[in-house]
């Protein structure tokens, strides 16, 4: 199981009073360097899925059972401090809307080099080099310029990049994207889509990124696990799950997908 | 599937945009363009998409038509009559013949205003039945749009985003409008349930036989639903076409959006053609093509000046430099892979 780098066993997970829950008893792995997809409707528990990985449940929302074990360590039962350690480190994050996230009132810089210096024991100067290096990576334009900018000055789809760099920074083993395109506009989504695949195989990070949009399920994934109303209906290969579909569910979402025609 | 045997031109015109131009002015006097020099025509019966990213002036194009915006320069006829410039009374019979749907559907009713009121208000505003078979009429209503009675009496807020969408559409009817105004209506929704939406939107379509102005920034969507569509950039119309032929579209940006579209049943290791930028700001415009920036064909005549649109063929209008010899042979670069020879068909252009 060392090829796992995550794997959840008989995940339920439960919102205050609610009568369903919003997971129930879910289990799948993500094997290490691949990218799993999660597909589904809104309110299918995808997102609160993922945001369990790190126990970033809204409130009155918790894991009633089973077990997250990320390398050897079980991620729902540990203490909220100890997966804190891992988040940004060994586990990072982004999410539909980087503009969200990122402080309005201070440059990209400080924002990136005050996150790096929470990991990494570096001088500003360092940590600053470290940043652009990265955006340089990433294929991004004019990286000094990024770092002087405030957050209002950036575009959705370079916001949503810079974000991607920074998760990147320092190399996590996984990489957790919440709908991190469904924001932009296609032309941008491609650029987005196309630099989370590039991420694999220049980093060998593992992604589970959740979405609405099959046909991006289909680009970018390795794994897909379909969700619907708090249950896992499909977990599969790419290949099987879109050419072979077990599940009726399945079936009605690619068909409900609509598909250009040339 | 799409019916693109819908002969327009036997069907009567109802809407008419002529070189219609919105200018804002920002806090700082800056000018802001929106829409630069659109044209378009709408027959009854057919559906016309305007597809386009952000901030390409669709909306404000379609807030114009309905005159909530007023519009700079050019005019907009509808039903044979000039409706750019409207008193207050004037406007109000228009609206009647021209409905609005939105995103956001729950934002369209009062979360006090039970199903029944909020069907019921147009009927008795425009006179067009009586208190007393008003629930009646709105009852039949609902049914057309595959809900029943029984929701007369509940509040919005009970209702799924789909079925209040389908709730708007059954009020945006009750007044028989001749024009439907859906401005990214079926965004919001899950696939399954804007599967729903569209295959009702496209029954309405034909037995009312009214016409839709479809504004959609997804270009699969557009080309099961449209007949025609309309492509826009940077407040110019790039690119108008009907939606069967969209294979042959030759303006690199319309090539561009097709690209950027995920296929679900792609191959995955078909590199994906990404046009890198992004749009510029409507606030400094410049005096070439507003594409030019981010074109890969660029030509230093398009840094010049503005490509004015060109026919090349039946229903394809197309705002490009190219050349009739690049629209023709040299469609490698644009192409999807597996449509090249599709997309060479184009014979019947007019000099450009």
């Amino acid at each position: 199981m060392s090829e796992a780098v995550i794997e959840f066993q008989d995940i339920s997970i439960q919102y205050g009073n609610q009568e369903r829950p919003a997971a129930e008893h879910i289990s799948f792995l993500v094997p290490r360097h691949s990218i799993l997809v999660i597909v589904g409707e809104s309110g299918s528990g995808k997102s609160t899925l993922l945001r369990s990985v790190i126990r970033l449940l809204p409130d009155g929302g918790q894991i009633t059972e089973g077990r997250i074990l990320f390398d050897g360590i079980d991620l729902a039962a540990v203490d909220v401090r100890q997966v804190r350690k891992l988040c940004g480190s060994r586990i990072s994050t982004i999410f539909q809307d980087a503009g969200l996230y990122l402080d309005s009132r201070r440059t990209i810089g400080y924002q990136y080099v005050e996150g790096i210096r929470c990991h990494k024991k570096v001088s500003r100067g360092e940590a600053k080099q470290m940043a652009q290096a990265m955006l340089e990576k990433l294929c991004l334009p004019s990286p000094e310029h990024i770092m002087a900018s405030y957050p209002f000055e950036l575009s959705g789809g370079m916001k949503q990049r810079t974000a991607i760099a920074m998760a990147m920074t320092m190399a996590p083993e996984l990489l957790l994207a919440d709908e991190p395109t469904s924001a932009l506009d296609v032309t941008i989504q491609a650029q987005v889509a196309r630099q989370m695949k590039e991420l694999r195989e220049q980093f060998g990070t593992s992604i589970i990124l959740v979405t609405h949009n099959m046909g991006l399920a289909s680009y970018l994934a390795d794994h897909i696990a379909v969700m619907r109303k708090g249950k896992l209906m499909e977990w599969g290969t790419r290949d099987q799950v879109i050419h072979q579909p077990r599940s009726w569910y399945t079936r009605m979402l690619l068909d409900a997908a609509p598909e250009l025609k040339l | 599937m799409m019916k693109s045997e819908n002969q327009p031109s036997s069907s009567p015109l109802i809407l008419e945009l002529d070189h219609v131009q919105k200018d804002f002015s920002t806090e700082k006097k800056e000018k802001l363009r929106a829409v630069y020099d659109v044209s378009l025509k709408l027959y009854a019966g057919e559906c016309l998409a305007i597809v386009g990213e952000s901030g390409c002036g669709k909306t404000t194009l379609a807030r114009m038509i309905a005159g909530i915006e007023p519009v700079t320069r050019g005019s907009i006829r509808f039903q044979g009559k000039d409706i750019t410039h409207l008193s207050k009374q004037e406007r109000r019979e228009v609206r009647q013949q021209m409905q609005l749907v939105f995103q956001n559907p729950a934002s369209a009713f009062s979360p006090r205003m039970k199903i029944g009121q909020f069907m019921k208000e147009p009927l008795l505003n425009y006179h067009l039945t009586d208190r007393k078979h008003a629930h009646q009429e709105a009852v039949r209503l609902l049914e057309k749009v595959e809900l029943d009675g029984s929701y007369m009496d509940q509040f919005p807020h009970q209702l799924s985003g789909g079925q209040l969408q389908r709730v708007v559409i059954a009020r945006a009817l009750a007044v028989h409008p001749a024009l439907l105004i859906c401005d990214e209506a079926t965004s919001a929704l899950d696939v399954s349930i804007q599967a729903q939406i569209l295959r009702l939107l496209k029954k309405i379509q034909e037995e009312e036989h009214i016409g839709i102005l479809f504004i959609c920034h997804d270009l699969a969507l557009v080309q099961q639903f449209a007949q025609r569509m309309a492509v826009m950039y940077l407040g110019s119309i790039m690119e108008e076409m009907e939606s069967r032929l969209l294979s042959q579209a030759v303006h690199p940006y319309t090539c561009a959006l097709l690209h950027s579209v995920f296929s679900v049943h792609g191959s995955r290791e078909k590199e994906i053609q990404v046009l890198e930028g992004e749009p510029p700001s409507p606030l400094k415009l410049h005096k070439g093509c507003p594409f030019a920036g981010r074109c890969p064909e660029q030509k230093p005549v398009c840094a010049e000046r503005k490509p004015e649109p060109v026919s090349i063929g039946e229903n394809h209008m197309v705002r490009c430099f190219m050349e009739r010899k690049t629209i023709l042979a040299d469609k490698k670069p644009t192409a999807l892979p597996h449509q090249k020879a599709a997309s060479c068909n184009n014979k019947e252009y007019l000099p450009l």
